[in-house]
């Protein structure tokens, strides 16, 4: 393990810039990293946030799993806000997120900008609406901005 | 059940009656199923995030090898063929066909159904 918190930090920096090169280099990013955030959430929910309900209301559930993964210690998301509906939210995520860093540094080398924590967001809403969400970063900087929405895809 | 679900559906069973095809799905190009007529057995969240895997490979290939714009990707072996191709921006087709199927004619039944969702999620998103 790292010795600092800068470590760990440089450590999620390298695997992560790594993992979006991956996912591009194979085709189909939005599937390589949606299958990540899929099979990560599924083990994370249950050993790390067992106690964690999702409401039925898209943007209240955003808002109760973002506070579990903040008390649960995996990321600082008191700067993360989220506004909206049943159907629609709208995020927006500040300088906190750990993500922040690998995301400029793609940013300034003119590569698409792939919200890991937005992926995240929209299986946990999968998993536990049981209903499709898309969603698009309708801005990087500070704050990110993000819409999700119900898919019109989905049967529902 | 929302409208262009239903109308996706519609053309999804269409497709399926057309003779040598089994089965067919739509599929979103990040791998989550739409709808889809496959058998029992099949699971098809995995048929999707498959077709949405040789689809985007596929499609990096073509670049690479600067073979312009992919058209489509077919998979054969011993018991039948997948074929899959693009449907707009957000969707593919995928099929599944007995191995001795006129492709010709499997194809074109495809295309047009491609089209038939290409236009229903283009009426979704401006209507």
């Amino acid at each position: 393990m790292p010795a600092t918190e800068e470590g760990s930090k440089r450590l999620l920096d390298f695997f992560v810039y790594g993992m979006l090169r991956a996912a591009e280099s194979l085709g189909n990013p939005p599937l390589f990293l949606r299958t990540v955030a899929e099979e990560g959430l599924r083990k994370f929910l249950l050993v790390n946030l067992p106690t964690f309900q999702a409401s039925d209301d898209a943007t209240e559930a955003c808002d109760a799993f973002t506070k579990a993964a903040d008390r649960s210690g995996l990321f600082d998301g008191s700067d993360t806000v989220f506004r909206g509906d049943a159907n629609t939210v709208h995020a927006e995520i500040g300088d906190r997120c750990p993500y922040r860093r690998v995301c400029t540094v793609r940013h300034d080398e003119g590569r698409p900008v792939h919200c890991i924590r937005t992926y995240a967001i929209a299986e946990m809403l999968r998993i536990r609406l049981d209903a499709d969400f898309d969603w698009k970063l309708t801005r990087f900087g500070r704050p990110c901005q993000i819409t999700i929405q119900r898919s019109r895809l989905g049967r529902t | 059940m929302t409208d262009v679900w239903a109308r996706l559906e519609e053309t999804i069973d269409e497709l399926s009656h057309v003779t040598d095809i089994k089965s067919a799905a739509v599929v979103r190009r990040d791998g989550l199923v739409v709808t889809h007529t496959l058998p029992e057995g099949v699971d098809p969240k995995i048929v999707a995030a498959m077709t949405a895997a040789i689809v985007g490979t596929s499609e990096m290939a073509t670049v690479q090898l600067a073979q312009g714009r992919f058209v489509r990707a077919i998979v054969e072996s011993d018991h039948g063929k997948l074929l899959s191709l693009g449907a707009g921006d957000e969707a593919l087709l995928v099929a599944l066909v007995y191995d001795d199927a006129n492709l010709g004619l499997v194809l074109m039944a495809m295309e047009r159904a491609a089209k038939q969702v290409e236009q229903i999620l283009q009426d979704g998103s401006t209507g």
